[in-house]
């Protein structure tokens, strides 16, 4: 006779019909449920289990399940198929099978339901989702954790952003000052990166600042980052580019690494300073192409939410402040630094191939996000930027 | 059981998913393993055959579910299982593997009723062993590979990744955050 485990007790499970792929599945989602303790019993294994999980759609088929119930009358079965038979005697889950029902599933074996040799109906569908509608603790309640809560190690609560978002910034056109970001050394590796050959800049007493190969994206620098930066933010520094020579940089001499791209993010984002290129207008739209490869380039502040906003859709500089908030000097910053690498789509009659482009037809909707799961996100940004 | 969210890792096997959910996970990642089959033996000993588990805890009730699906292509046997209820799709390539257009077709396509909700990032993984194709190359094969498929998020973030860099595996899902709402951070 088979006896009902109580929640405490291990609830052995048979599975028949089964590789070990699908039963190592199995025993994933049972390690995953902690409201009972299921365990899939090995091959060869003698306990009695409390109940057996036959997949139906091999060789033998159904076949096995009766024989099965004709030899162990007791026994809870519950089958698994790509095509469960509406008049099956046992409860049948559907494959591929959802942690959502096969839980249900096997709650409902143990309270005596549905018994063997009456329909379970079609596909199971006696099993009601075990999964609850999305509910996000308020993060006005502090969580106090039970003592019998306490073992596991827990994170303290990441505490909750803000209530009320931080006020825009000013943005006044007045004050919004322009920089060109064809001229000086950014106008020079802009050069470089377009002609794809390689190059050297030096300034004007011959001294190699930069050595360039855009065809394997690679800069070497001989300059430190003080002097690129105070280089980059001169409009016309006295600054030479020429085809290089082997002996322009000796060995002795100690040099920097960067990917050509790096270097060019980098001064872009030197160059702007702040300032907004003379190629973007506040109150027109820009739009990414593709986001910049982030991991790999100096983080700028707000960039990963910059970029996330101007990839979902084009949005003028202007709304992008008010959007998203950011100071206008790290956005027109970071859109310097994009495009320096050319990521940047916006509207000009001087590059029509460059013009934003209007969202697909079929491009699904961007929903509003609740309030509730808005603070949940910026929880788990939280918890996630303080790793 | 109530409302939890996960976090879906997949990719081809060998590509860091197991240590990129471990560098998050604030429990011991829970594998379960197997000896590879033919397919992967050369690439792996082991390989994850059914999927991996981590959780990173925001605090004692709300729990992060980060998934790792099995790596080889032929065993989809319960994708389904995970991508109920979850956040978000964080796809790794391989950048030595033969052919890793196929590997952005196959998994994004494995997905495609997943990612109408959610966004996708991608992380590319071993481009110090093998630099081509680029990050660019992957954004160019995006519109062809993703034709027929509706993404909440058509233009996805593509990041050079090492999943044993937390970094890197943090900008990933920061990025993957912020592909559902870029305003969160503006109330940090």
């Amino acid at each position: 006779m088979t006896k009902n485990p109580s929640n405490s007790d291990s609830i052995l499970v048979r599975s028949i019909g089964m590789d070990a792929r699908k039963e190592a599945v199995f025993r994933m989602a049972f390690k995953m449920f902690t409201r009972r303790h299921y365990q899939l019993l090995d091959a060869g294994d003698t306990q009695a289990p409390a109940m057996t999980i036959i997949d139906v759609d091999g060789a033998e088929g159904m076949a096995i399940a009766h024989r099965l119930h004709s030899e162990q009358p007791e026994q809870r079965i519950l089958l698994t198929s790509v095509s469960p038979q509406a008049d099956s005697m046992f409860p049948v889950l559907q494959k591929p099978v959802r942690m959502e029902t096969l839980f249900p599933a096997l709650e409902s074996l143990l309270n005596g339901g549905p018994a063997p040799g009456k329909p379970a109906g079609r596909s199971g569908a006696t099993v009601m989702p075990i999964r609850p509608e999305v509910t996000i603790p308020a993060l006005s309640t502090p969580v106090v954790p039970s003592p019998a809560a306490a073992n596991p190690p827990v994170p303290k609560p990441v505490a909750a952003p803000a209530a009320t978002p931080r006020p825009a910034p000013l943005l006044r056109s007045e004050e919004i000052r322009h920089f060109n970001p064809q001229a000086g050394l950014l106008g020079l590796l802009q050069i470089i990166r377009r002609d794809q050959s390689s190059a050297i800049i030096v300034n004007d007493q011959q001294q190699v600042i930069l050595r360039l190969d855009p065809m394997a994206d690679q800069a070497i620098l001989l300059a430190d980052d003080e002097h690129l930066k105070s280089l980059a933010r001169e409009e016309h520094p006295r600054l030479q580019m020429r085809a290089p020579k082997d002996t322009d940089v000796p060995a002795h001499v100690s040099t920097r690494h960067l990917t050509l791209q790096s270097l060019l993010w980098q001064m872009g984002a030197w160059t702007a300073n702040g300032r907004l290129s003379q190629q973007l207008q506040i109150n027109a739209p820009v739009q990414l192409k593709q986001w910049p490869n982030l991991t790999r380039l100096t983080m700028l502040p707000d960039a990963l939410r910059l970029a996330a906003f101007l990839a979902r859709s084009p949005a003028s500089p202007a709304l992008t402040v008010k959007m998203l908030r950011v100071e206008p000097h790290d956005l027109f910053n970071f859109l310097a630094a994009a495009d320096s690498l050319g990521l940047l789509r916006y509207n000009t009659a001087e590059n029509p191939d460059n013009r934003i482009q209007p969202a697909a037809p079929n491009a699904p909707t961007v929903a509003e996000i609740p309030a509730a799961k808005r603070s949940f996100l910026g929880r788990l940004l939280a918890r996630i930027s303080g790793l | 059981m109530r409302e939890d969210n996960k976090i879906i890792f997949t990719g081809p096997v060998g590509v860091g998913k197991t240590t990129a959910i471990s560098a998050l996970s604030d429990i011991p990642i829970i594998s379960t393993d197997a000896q590879a089959s033919d397919m992967t033996l050369n690439r792996k000993g082991h390989t994850t055959v059914a999927m991996d588990y981590g959780v990173l805890k925001l605090d004692v009730n709300t729990k992060i579910h980060l998934y790792g699906t099995p790596g080889q292509e032929r065993f989809d046997f319960m994708w389904d299982i995970l991508t109920t209820g979850g956040l978000g799709l964080i796809l790794m390539l391989d950048n030595t593997r033969p052919n890793p257009k196929k590997d952005l077709h196959f998994f994004l396509h494995a997905f495609k009723d997943f990612i109408v909700d959610v966004p996708v990032v991608i992380g590319v993984s071993k481009t110090d062993v093998q630099a081509q194709p680029q990050i660019a190359d992957y954004a160019s094969m995006l519109p062809e590979v993703t034709a027929d498929l509706r993404m909440l998020n058509p233009i996805p973030p593509i990041f050079e990744v090492d999943g044993r860099n937390k970094d890197d595996v943090k900008n990933l899902v920061m990025a993957l955050l912020y592909s559902i709402d870029p305003g969160i951070g503006d109330q940090l």
